[in-house]
């Protein structure tokens, strides 16, 4: 009998066409749309004379570029002002569902949209952004298309894509205390490297995810593109059933869905081009010491020697590290919790958990930025925003912010920020900064100490 | 699009792997409205050194020649109008990214995959001498020095046409409107209604 991976069964739906020793012509379900990669997308649309072909099935956010100090027009950049001004013209003149600034639905998409049930199991998803990946985590097929792309899809609602290879990464077994799904895929990424899924779409399984919250669950599928795929999804449970249920956007007809959604996993025999087995309780508390996400160790650990590599050598003079170093203990002087990698409740619960009747630390600038506005608002609805301000940590209006430092949310040269988001490339944070990527829960204990240290004894 | 086929140039070698597109054009240039010109944005960051490979390799050239998972990170199209504004038509390296790889063909730029062997030969001709000419054939599917032997590569059979007719993937797919409203109609999943 023929059997099929989740992958396989989502795709296969979604092929329109076969294209005899080419691409499938794929049926895109959703498409996400930002500021920064969609104008000249227009631009195209409008130069053919065409319009969108099936708008409703587009949610267009500002979340890049906006600043989040405060949400006030026109913002003060004028570049950004731009970008902004024209996503708002763009969706207005062709109907496109569109959270503004100033919309309670505001928030980087790949956290609104899955809170709002707008990402469902066993959709086709893509957006103008790299991290589309982290909607696979509600069973889904979604994943980072360029600007020329978005174009192709908001003019067709679909996509020439050739079927990737396909990867399992079989997760057994419990993580330890203080141990998060961020840590899982630095330690992932540690150990196989950041092009371990060039060409591969992974499926993540075992009973570790099984255990994992949807909302770790998304900060583990966003981290595969780190790992070269192009995304990763995980098969809908009852967790994802309940995730969705109470969301705006949930299919009206739930029960349907729900009898579709069963059917949405990999059978038992099922074919994988590449299978990855990970013990879980292997997996320490990790950290960054370089400058791609790969290069990661336990936060106990020593930075290895890889001299003989030069991009290795100019990563380490980069971070002012070296072979054989400690990084605990180590001061810091910025601390950034926020992100599509973990911007979401669960991750501010574990960050006001450690900051909870404690200071920050002294020369320490710590900002808080929720992941969406609802986000924002389940912080104030739970006391968590009195915890961090009382700290002495700033909270601030949901956006992208400074992962990528594409707003004045920019950590200064030299400085040394751990942070909660997804990569740590020279000059991502702001030219000169230093980023050290971690779990929510090492970064506030860093936020409180002002260094490098183990969090487990905080929590 | 513009047809790319036969490209006959000087090469650039940036021998490094897991280059990433915050490199080739970091985040605060993606402000534009409009396609524009980006390619004095390309390596701007590494640009300021003097030792930098296109500061070492002057002149008008086609052909980048780098290392294995080029185009790493974001997806940012950016990245390949960069690169392609500033001149360059074929990169060769010994892989690419999935999203990069994506958006240059589909903007007529060639990601020639080679096995390393083949990839450091090239580059290690153009570090002995930086005038030496390549000739690149998408037609052929060869890649070597001007009238020596040349190196196969493989190339999907679709992309092949769409990139030397310069075809267009979002017209190709416009042709098929109906197709796409019918499929539409016909599924029923999705529509929990």
């Amino acid at each position: 009998m023929e059997t099929s991976t989740l992958f396989d069964k989502i795709w296969k739906a979604h092929v329109v066409k076969t294209i005899e020793g080419g691409p499938d012509v794929l049926f895109i379900d959703r498409e996400y749309m930002h500021e920064v990669t969609s104008p000249a997308a227009f631009e195209g649309i409008r130069r053919r004379g065409i319009k969108p072909l099936m708008p409703e099935r587009i949610t267009a956010i500002c979340d890049h570029n906006i600043p989040t100090h405060n949400h006030l027009r026109p913002v003060q950049d004028p570049l950004s002002e731009a970008q902004i001004s024209a996503l708002e013209r763009n969706t207005k003149d062709f109907n496109i569902p569109f959270f503004g600034l100033d919309h309670p639905y505001n928030g980087i998409l790949h956290v609104v949209g899955p809170e709002l049930g707008l990402t469902q199991p066993g959709m086709t998803i893509v957006c103008g952004d790299s991290h589309t990946s982290t909607h696979g985590a509600l069973g889904c097929i979604a994943f980072g298309i360029g600007t020329s792309e978005v174009e192709t899809v908001t003019a067709t609602q679909c996509l020439l894509q050739y079927k990737p290879k396909q990867m399992n990464i079989r997760i057994e077994g419990s993580l330890s205390k203080g141990v998060t799904s961020k840590d899982l895929a630095l330690y992932i990424l540690s150990q196989y490297g950041t092009d371990l899924g060039t060409g591969y779409f992974i499926e993540f399984s075992g009973s570790t995810i099984s255990s994992l919250s949807v909302e770790s669950r998304m900060t583990l599928c966003n981290m595969s593109i780190e790992m070269g795929a192009r995304g990763a999804l995980i098969a809908p449970d009852s967790k994802t059933i309940e995730y969705i249920r109470h969301t705006p956007y949930a299919p009206k007809d739930f029960n349907k869905a729900i009898t579709h959604w069963q059917t949405l996993y990999s059978d038992p025999n099922a074919v994988f081009d590449k299978i990855i087995e990970v013990n879980a309780s292997n997996v320490p508390v990790m950290i960054t010491y370089g400058t791609n996400p790969g290069m990661a160790m336990p936060l106990d650990g020593v930075i290895p020697d890889n001299s003989d590599d030069k991009k290795f050598v100019r990563a380490l003079r980069y971070m002012g590290f070296a072979v054989g170093e400690k990084l605990i203990g180590k001061p810091i002087q910025n601390v950034f919790i926020g992100s599509c990698t973990n911007g979401r409740i669960e991750d501010f619960r574990l960050a006001a958990h450690i900051i909870n009747n404690r200071k920050i630390a002294d020369g320490v600038k710590v900002w808080i930025v929720p992941g969406s506005a609802q986000v924002l608002n389940q912080i104030k609805e739970e006391g968590l925003d009195k915890i961090f301000t009382t700290a002495g940590a700033e909270l601030r209006l949901p956006g992208c912010s400074a992962c990528l430092g594409m707003n004045a949310d920019r950590v200064p040269s030299g400085n040394y920020c751990v942070s909660t988001s997804n990569r740590n490339f020279e000059g991502r944070q702001g030219a000169g900064a230093r980023t050290i990527l971690a779990s929510p829960i090492t970064a506030a204990a860093a936020a409180v100490t002002g260094l490098i240290v183990n969090p487990i004894e905080f929590i | 699009m513009e047809k790319n086929n036969i490209t006959i140039s000087k090469a650039v070698v940036f021998k490094s792997d897991n280059i990433d597109t915050d490199k080739i054009i970091p985040a605060r240039f993606l402000k534009a409205v409009s396609r524009g010109d980006f390619g004095e944005k390309l390596f701007c960051d590494l640009r300021t050194n003097p030792n930098f490979c296109l500061n070492q390799y002057p002149g008008n050239r086609k052909i980048l020649i780098t290392g294995n998972n080029f185009g790493c990170g974001s997806s940012r199209e950016h990245a390949v109008w960069a690169l392609y504004d500033y001149g360059f038509r074929v990169i060769i390296a010994t892989g690419f990214a999935d999203i990069f790889k994506n958006n240059a063909f589909n903007n007529g730029l060639l990601p020639l995959n080679l096995p390393a062997e083949q990839c450091n030969a090239l580059a290690q001709k153009a570090i002995e001498n930086h005038d030496t000419i390549f000739e690149v054939s998408i037609e052929a599917q060869t890649v070597g020095i001007q009238g020596s032997e040349k190196f196969k590569f493989n190339i999907d059979p679709f992309r092949k046409e769409c990139l030397i007719n310069g075809f267009d993937t979002t017209q190709w797919l416009l042709n098929m409107k109906d197709e796409i409203i019918d499929f539409e109609n016909t599924k029923p999943s999705y529509n929990y209604e």
